[in-house]
């Protein structure tokens, strides 16, 4: 799916895309490659479909990383999302990465899920911090339009989502 | 590079975890209206469509039908009844739905009212339809060699 970033430096937009990964395109990012999950490992597990976001002119570079679940075959679930270490804090170089990725998940919640999960996307926060889980799930609510749901876990209804997909994907067909 | 210590969603989740967020989700879900609830529907239709049209693999190939189907199911009524709609003999929508006539523009507009979606997105899937034919056909170029136009060159020469 073509999407576009913005470039930090020169504000300028960048044309991406997010595609489907499959063995034979670039290795997966890991823990030490100074990403927070090990997705080389993780995208091996048969239930995740595993999505990278790639600039156009820097196709060999993995801006971010989506792991997509359906649990029980029926409910959308985002188990990994994460954004390149080069485009984090102050010095980034791309933004919108965190949002693409959210808001096409969100897009899977509505193709795949179904009946009363039709558009809603679970998905849980994680830090290693807990001050920092409360300060990104505040963050979630406000820039993404999540509900809370326990400790941890926090779910995108369909309007949000549906807003957030004409945020970030809307497709000039 | 760093390593980090990774943490892991599995170790959070249980039964009944599963269980609450399923609850938390369904209540949630059946407090939404009629017309959100449809919304919802109509929008994983549209963006099966888009990626349909979008994706560069052959894959399987769905008619205007099938999709036309889709909306038909979600909205519970018949094919005869969208003929009604539409001001068309059922049997001659049919032939326009499964390929055998080509979509014209009243009925691209048509389907794009009925569905809420853009007269492209109708156009493109016939049109996709039409490039997974010309790549099965482009298997066997050689019988189209002969129209070559070098070959009327040479003869005309003669």
């Amino acid at each position: 799916m073509r999407v576009q970033l913005t470039k930090v430096d020169e504000s300028l937009p960048a044309d991406a895309r997010i595609i489907r990964y499959a063995d034979n395109l670039m290795a997966l990012p890991s823990c030490t490659d100074g990403w927070r999950f090990n997705f080389r490992k993780h995208s091996k597990k048969p239930a995740y479909e595993t999505y990278v976001l790639i600039c156009v002119e820097t196709p060999d570079i993995i801006e971010g990383c989506l792991i997509f679940e359906m649990k029980a075959k029926v409910e959308p679930y985002m188990a990994y999302v994460e954004v390149a270490p080069h485009n984090k804090g102050k010095g980034k170089k791309f933004d919108r990465v965190a949002g693409c990725l959210i808001a096409f998940a969100c897009r899977l919640s509505f193709i795949h899920g179904e009946n009363d999960f039709r558009g809603w996307l679970a998905f849980d926060v994680l830090e290693e911090d807990r001050h920092n889980e409360i300060k990104l799930m505040a963050l979630y609510c406000k820039k993404y339009g999540a509900l809370k749901f326990g400790e941890t876990t926090m779910v995108i209804p369909p309007l949000a989502g549906e807003i957030l997909i004409d945020q970030y994907l809307k497709l000039t067909l | 590079m760093t390593n980090i210590k990774e943490i892991k969603p599995d170790e959070i989740w249980n039964e009944k975890k599963k269980e609450d967020l399923k609850n938390f989700i369904s209540l949630q879900s059946n407090e939404q209206t009629h017309e959100r609830k449809l919304r919802n529907e109509l929008l994983a239709i549209q963006y099966k469509i888009e990626d349909y049209i979008e994706n560069n693999q052959d894959g399987n190939q769905l008619m205007v039908l099938d999709f036309v189907k889709m909306y038909l199911k979600v909205l519970n009524i018949t094919q005869r009844k969208l003929a009604v709609l539409f001001e068309m003999k059922d049997s001659n929508l049919h032939k326009y739905l499964v390929g055998e006539r080509k979509l014209n523009a009243s009925l691209i507009l048509k389907l794009s009212s009925f569905s809420h979606t853009s007269p492209e997105h109708w156009l493109k899937i016939q049109v996709k339809n039409e490039l997974i034919e010309i790549n099965k056909e482009r298997e066997c170029f050689d019988k189209y060699k002969k129209y070559d136009y070098t070959n009327l060159i040479v003869s005309s020469a003669n």
